[in-house]
């Protein structure tokens, strides 16, 4: 009775599934989508990461949805509006915190991806227009990730526009006209704001779905890249029926069979965004985006940290080359990628140009990086009035080379030069300088300056002088005699000796 | 039997976990005390001092270039009226800046209040009078006398370096610090220069109010001509 009432249920089921099936050909697109074969050797923990970066655009749209419910993209406002959803708003800190870490998540797994396709070279024929797409996912990722950093509109956002703004002003004939675009008017203003809103919100992520929808069209049409064999070359005549061979051979439908390490890989990313979301929270808002107030240290995320220590870095001549120059050649190449380097091997073990150029790339963006992160791009403001001198740099010394630290101090010295590790970083750290200079050579060195260090002389009396250079004289290792004039005979002369020796150590530095 | 389906644990978790974050503070969730304040906002003593004094004067723990202000001499000396006219508007003619902001300065009237009264609140108990902040200069000849005697018990203890380029009355010392700051150095003493306060300075007694004006008055007279006159370096 029972079994006969679900037979009859399931039949009505199937006959329900049937009907639409007829009309709206579900079961077909299945196959082609979906369900379509894959080699089961690409079952594989390396391929989870093209899924995991499109499940973070997912999350991304759905948390930047979310927020732009509560902000304000005017210059007026915006400010207040973060500041609302960070620190009154239920949860709002919490979307804001999964938007920051999602848009982390997703910076960084696309570069495995494309590190993995690069590795298992998946950009040869006849997946070249996969690849060129995914180039350009990347740049529009990379284009969401620097415009939503504007969109925190606080003092990094604003410091982040100026360098960009005076990047595209370099370039050629049209430079005023392109900041003029870029901003709204010649300078950062509330129409540059709503710019970049309009980019964030409506352009780029609509590039980005077209984009993805020809990507995934290109995985679906020329399939997943097998996984390469040593050896076994990729060939214009014989690969497609190579890879068909494969599908014949050992293809299983990617739904239901082959998604499992994707879901996994899924679940770990939700729970890793989730975790740093809960953890660490959502960045800033820092300070007001506010020009006059110059106690600021901006810093990009850290995905463009490497772009800003290379601009601090780099001499001024070389700006056109590395800013207006580089980058198009970088495109062009990622581009022409797969044409240049169409057939042959695909095993990393046959490519060792591949191997150490992600070798080189990944060496030295992650030095750049970690400059760009440590660096001492801007001096600390303060530090001439609250930067303390360690103990045994302050001690033992006389009334006039003690005022000659308060000169230091006052003239704001300290904001660029450290005693002992404390102060700025600009200039190099003092403690030794006693070791180094000759009462003649800092004379010298504070009156005219030079090697980046702006000329005192104006600024200072002869008091002030003799007592700053009097006390970097005392700055020396223990038992160290003050350093010698090299025109001078190499031997202290005796009165210098005995005066050495009697002098207590300064530093504790052995 | 009563199976149980792995993808129920895994929903019930999530419950457990969400319940569990709406009962407790996530470490993620940014107290409003990380809010950006207006530099001029700021009210916590320890903070305006250590941004804005600390490099020059020590308060008790770390060492500094100018007189400690954690001196329990030098704070019985001096009042609150001269104390918050000092940091607001700085000492002429002296390293020691303006701080009110009607001088070009970044500190409110009230966090030069709160600077002040965070200093003095280090102020302890201190047996018998002391000499007042400020008074007039003495007589600079008895002072060269006390100058003699108070080096020369100073040379007991101190390192001989110290005293080089004539020491308390070096020229370039003189050309840049007040008679005031003299004052206060030989009432309060200095950690960092290793000079004992008034009453330790020489053996057995302290100095009378009228030889600390003497002192004073002699270093006082040997400071060069050009004191306190913009600098004269025009070197390129
Ligand atoms: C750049 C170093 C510097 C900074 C920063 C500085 N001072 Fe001074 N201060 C001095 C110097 C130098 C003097 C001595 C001036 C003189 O010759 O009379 C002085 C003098 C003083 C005096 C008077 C001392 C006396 O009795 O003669 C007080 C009080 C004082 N400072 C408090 C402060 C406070 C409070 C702050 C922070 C708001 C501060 N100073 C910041 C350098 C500094």
């Amino acid at each position: 009775m029972i079994a006969n009432a679900k037979k009859k249920l399931i039949d009505a089921g199937l006959g329900v599934y049937g009907w639409i099936d007829d009309r709206l050909h579900v079961t077909e697109i299945f196959e082609h989508t979906a369900g379509h074969h894959i080699p089961k050797s690409t079952s594989s923990w390396f391929y989870v990461f093209g899924s995991a970066t499109l499940l973070c655009l997912i999350i991304q749209l759905v948390t930047g949805t979310m927020l732009a419910l509560t902000y304000v993209p005017s210059g007026a406002e915006a400010y207040t509006t973060l500041e609302y959803m960070t620190y009154e708003q239920p949860l709002g800190w919490l979307i804001r915190a999964i938007h920051y870490w999602g848009s982390n998540f997703m910076v960084a797994i696309m570069i495995l991806h494309i590190t993995q396709v690069y590795l298992f070279g998946a950009y040869k024929y006849p997946r070249e227009i996969t690849w060129i797409s995914g180039v350009f996912l990347g740049l529009i990722t990379l284009g969401l990730a620097f415009t939503g950093q504007v969109m925190r509109f606080d003092e990094d956002a604003y410091w982040g526009i100026g360098i960009g703004a005076s990047i595209t002003g370099r370039s050629p004939v049209f430079g005023a006209e392109l900041v003029q675009m870029l901003l709204g008017g010649p300078i950062i203003n509330s129409d540059t704001l709503s710019r970049f809103f309009a980019l964030h919100v409506f352009v780029l992520p609509g590039a980005i779905l077209a984009f993805i929808a020809l990507h995934l069209r290109m995985v679906l049409l020329k399939g997943i890249n097998e996984w390469p064999e040593p050896g076994v070359l990729v060939n214009r005549e014989t690969y497609d029926k190579h890879y068909a061979a494969i599908i014949r051979r050992e293809g299983i439908p990617f739904t239901p069979h082959g998604i499992g390490k994707d879901l996994v890989a899924g679940a770990i990313v939700i729970i890793a965004i989730l975790g740093c979301a809960l953890i660490f929270g959502p960045k800033g808002p820092l300070g007001p985006p506010d020009p006059t107030e110059i106690a600021v240290h901006p810093r990009p995320d850290w995905a463009f940290m490497w772009i800003f220590a290379v601009a601090a870095l780099m001499p001024e001549w070389a700006e056109v080359p590395a800013f207006l120059i580089a980058p198009p050649i970088v495109i062009g190449f990622l581009i022409l990628l797969p044409f240049i380097n169409n057939t042959g091997e695909k095993h990393w073990s046959r490519r060792p140009v591949a191997v150490l150029s992600v070798f080189a790339i990944y060496l030295s963006l992650g030095i750049l990086t970690w400059f760009g992160i440590t660096g001492p791009w801007s001096p600390p403001m303060l530090a001439w009035s609250g930067a303390v001198t360690p103990k045994d740099f302050v001690v033992n010394r006389t009334p006039l080379e003690l005022q000659g630290l308060v000169v230091f101090q006052q003239k704001q010295c300290r904001n660029c030069h450290a005693i002992d590790g404390i102060g700025g970083h600009r200039g190099p750290d003092l403690w030794n300088v006693g070791d180094r200079m000759t009462h003649p050579q800092l004379v010298r060195q504070v009156i005219q300056g030079g090697g980046n260090m702006p000329a005192y002389g104006k600024n200072l009396t002869p008091h002030e002088v003799e007592a700053v250079v009097q006390y970097m004289v005392s700055l020396r290792p223990p038992g160290n005699v003050p350093a010698l004039d090299s025109a001078k005979p190499a031997e202290p002369p005796a009165e210098n000796r005995k005066q050495a020796a009697k002098e207590p150590a300064h530093g504790d530095r052995g | 039997m009563i199976m149980i389906r792995p993808a129920f644990l895994v929903a019930s978790a999530g419950v457990v976990a969400s319940l569990a974050l709406t009962a407790c503070e996530p470490p993620g969730k940014p107290p409003i005390t990380k809010k950006w304040k207006a530099p001029t906002e700021v009210t916590d003593f320890t903070k305006l001092y250590s941004q804005n004094c600390l490099g020059c004067h020590s308060l008790g723990e770390t060492s500094g270039p100018s007189l400690s202000m954690a001196n329990p001499i030098y704070l019985a000396s001096i009042t609150r009226e001269d104390l918050v006219n000092v940091i607001a508007n700085g000492v002429p003619g002296s390293r020691m800046p303006a701080f009110a902001e009607v001088n070009g300065g970044s500190l409110t009237d009230a966090q030069i209040g709160i600077i002040a009264d965070g200093i003095l609140a280090k102020r302890q108990p201190v047996e018998g009078p002391v000499p007042a902040w400020s008074a007039p200069l003495g007589n600079p000849a008895a002072g060269q006398a006390v100058y003699a005697a108070v080096v020369e018990s100073l040379k007991k203890t101190l390192p001989a370096s110290v005293f080089r380029d004539g020491f308390l009355t070096n020229r370039d010392f003189l050309g840049l610090v007040t008679d005031q700051y003299l004052r206060s150095l030989v009432i309060g003493g200095s950690a960092e220069l290793g000079i004992p306060n008034y009453r330790e300075v020489l053996p057995g007694r302290a100095l009378t109010d009228a030889e600390i004006a003497d002192l004073v008055a002699y270093l006082s007279s040997q400071r060069p001509a050009d004191y306190g006159k913009p600098p004269t370096n025009s070197n390129p």
